[in-house]
């Protein structure tokens, strides 16, 4: 489990520092006070590859017009003032005191890289796209750090498709993207059936149509099928109907994802970005209850952002009652002063104390 | 702009406060004052145990956050005498900063004085000075808020004097029991709402707090050269 984290140079943060995760940590806080970012960071220390930097690249829609009109500012937006000849600095720690280290640097020097090439850095296919690419004046992006006591080494060029060196992700089994529930994307019928069918043969399902009847009394179950070839999720009806996902509204797709990724990450960290979106306060409190109960038998740790003052409130009266260690909400602001990130740190006393006297908790 | 914090033992408490600050601000400026913007109010009950204050640990747990945030500079706390000696209840203080800010050496030696005490904002390590202080409230060795209202009365108050002077009496005669606390804060009530409104008058919103300390100021002199009141004076002064 991540215990803490110190960035330097990236994203909003020059110098920051988090520590004292829990289990399940809601961060909560003004707009652009560093919450998703903060996400962001902790993802890419749990899975520092270029793919889960692409991958950032997407949630925040870059445009892929400044890979061929300038590609020397490709990187800019992951460093901080988007100095890019700063180096990005990222520590992270565990609850065994283990340190993973992320150091990422924009590079012309391929020819480092090149000399150290052995079949476990790059497959045939990456081979042949380095072959083909014009990297002599190209600006790259190195990643180069450790973690749980690997070392690893990556050159990220800048493509516009899928041809970088080292994409490897080492995703948990079933997963072609890291377990990060994005606040708007939600991911394709082919992901979402892998994992539906993945937490099908672990005999999971049952919890992800509770927690759908949770959200409508009417829904009954949850099944694969493949009218066409592809294999969608269909949902079924206490009316003996059956409709495909995608028919059904925004809250039903997001906590299907949520439970689906959630579901398949046994002893790993799952992101989640605005966790409210879409779903009804009165629900709220049953998503939390369903996350505790789940975290607590797979040895889940959560990172999730939210906005609201319902959803922050729901997590405070579930966990204050039920899980009070296992449970940390971050408030993040920024200093009037120096417009630095500042955090607070909240255990869910202080967060219950916050609410019932009417304070401030949300970064005011 | 950081603005000052007192902590005080009733929300209605912050009428009276506020009517004092008012009333000095007027007599500097010679200009109409509206109600104290740069002054946060927050009621925490007093508590009778001097060794764990929880109510008041609590609150100034809490104000962590907003140091943090540089929302104050100066925070206030004003509690009520009562039957108490004042070093008793400036370790009642003390024990509860000591309690929530463990990490600070810093003590209140004294009332009325503003003590530096220096906090690490997380994590870009600034250094934020807030200044503490604290004030009793008191007149004449008897510690309630109405003790020193009574004390500053402008107006003639016989229906107030007259319970005020039976009812222990009365109270004796049925063996029901009233604290002196509760016999202040009925004079006052009688006072306000009998001896100077008329009958159709004596109901909300006439007899708030609010309303008093702001449209009926004039059933309190707050010039008057009594030794409590200007120490009250200076200590708002002071966190102003």
């Amino acid at each position: 489990m991540l215990n803490s984290i110190s960035i330097k140079n990236f994203r909003c943060f020059d110098n920051f520092r988090i520590d004292g995760f829990k289990n399940i940590n809601l961060i909560g806080g003004l707009n652009n006070s560093g919450k998703t970012a903060l996400l962001e960071t902790l993802l890419l220390s749990v899975y520092p590859s270029p793919k889960t930097i692409s991958l950032l690249r997407q949630f925040r829609n870059e445009n892929n017009e400044l890979i061929e009109k300038a590609t020397e500012k490709i990187w800019n937006n992951f460093f901080y003032n988007q100095e890019k000849n700063n180096t990005i600095q990222i520590v992270s720690k565990n609850t065994d005191q283990q340190i993973s280290t992320l150091e990422i640097h924009t590079t012309k020097d391929i020819e480092t890289f090149l000399k150290n090439i052995t079949s476990n850095t790059i497959n045939a296919k990456e081979f042949s796209n380095l072959l083909n690419s014009k990297f002599s004046d190209t600006l790259s992006l190195n990643l180069k750090g450790n973690t749980q006591q690997q070392d690893f080494d990556y050159f990220l060029l800048p493509n516009k498709e899928e041809k970088n060196i080292g994409t490897m992700g080492n995703y948990p089994k079933g997963f072609v993207s890291p377990p990060f529930l994005h606040a708007a994307l939600r991911l394709d019928d082919s992901q979402l059936s892998n994992l539906y069918s993945l937490a099908k043969e672990n005999k999971k399902v049952q919890q992800l149509n509770e927690m759908l009847h949770l959200l409508d009394n009417t829904i009954i179950g949850s099944e694969i099928d493949a009218p066409g070839g592809e294999p969608v999720i269909k949902i079924l009806l206490e009316n003996d109907q059956s409709f495909p996902l995608a028919m059904f509204g925004d809250a039903i797709r997001k906590v299907t994802e949520l439970m689906l990724i959630l579901l398949n990450t046994s002893n790993g960290i799952f992101f989640i970005d605005e966790i409210e979106n879409g779903i009804h306060f009165t629900k709220h409190k049953d998503l939390w209850n369903k996350l505790f109960q789940v975290i607590d038998k797979n040895d889940i740790q959560i990172f999730a952002t939210s906005h609201s003052a319902e959803m922050i409130r729901a997590f405070n009266e579930v966990a204050y009652e039920h899980y009070p260690s296992q449970a940390m909400y971050f408030e993040m602001s920024r200093s009037p002063k120096t417009q630095q990130i500042i955090v607070n740190s909240m255990d869910m006393e202080m967060l219950n104390y916050q609410i019932l006297t009417h304070k401030t908790y949300r970064g005011e | 702009m950081p603005k000052t914090l007192i902590i005080i033992e009733d929300d209605s408490d912050k009428h009276v406060f506020e009517a004092i600050i008012r009333h000095i601000k007027l007599q500097n400026s010679l200009s109409v004052i509206d109600t104290p913007t740069n002054t946060d109010w927050k009621a925490v009950a007093d508590e009778s145990n001097v060794d764990q204050p929880t109510a008041l640990i609590r609150a100034l747990k809490s104000l962590l956050n907003d140091i943090s945030k540089e929302k104050y500079d100066k925070v206030g706390i004003i509690r009520d005498l009562d039957d108490k000696a004042k070093q008793e209840k400036l370790s009642l203080i003390n024990n509860a900063l000591q309690e929530a800010y463990p990490n600070q050496s810093q003590k209140l030696s004294d009332t009325n004085e503003l003590v530096p005490f220096t906090f690490e904002q997380n994590p870009t390590g600034t250094l934020l000075t807030v200044h503490f202080a604290c004030h009793f409230v008191s007149y004449d060795g008897r510690g309630e808020i109405e003790d020193l209202l009574k004390a500053i009365k402008t107006k003639p108050s016989p229906i107030a004097d007259c319970i005020d002077k039976h009812l222990p009496e009365c109270l004796q005669m049925t063996e029901e029991e009233l604290r002196e606390k509760d016999l202040v804060k009925l004079w006052f009530n009688h006072y306000q709402r009998y001896d100077t409104l008329p009958e159709n008058q004596r109901k909300s919103p006439y007899t708030t707090m609010g309303h008093i300390m702001t449209q009926r100021t004039d059933l309190f002199d707050f010039d008057r050269n009594i030794e409590e009141l200007n120490e009250l004076k200076q200590f708002l002064q002071k966190m102003s």
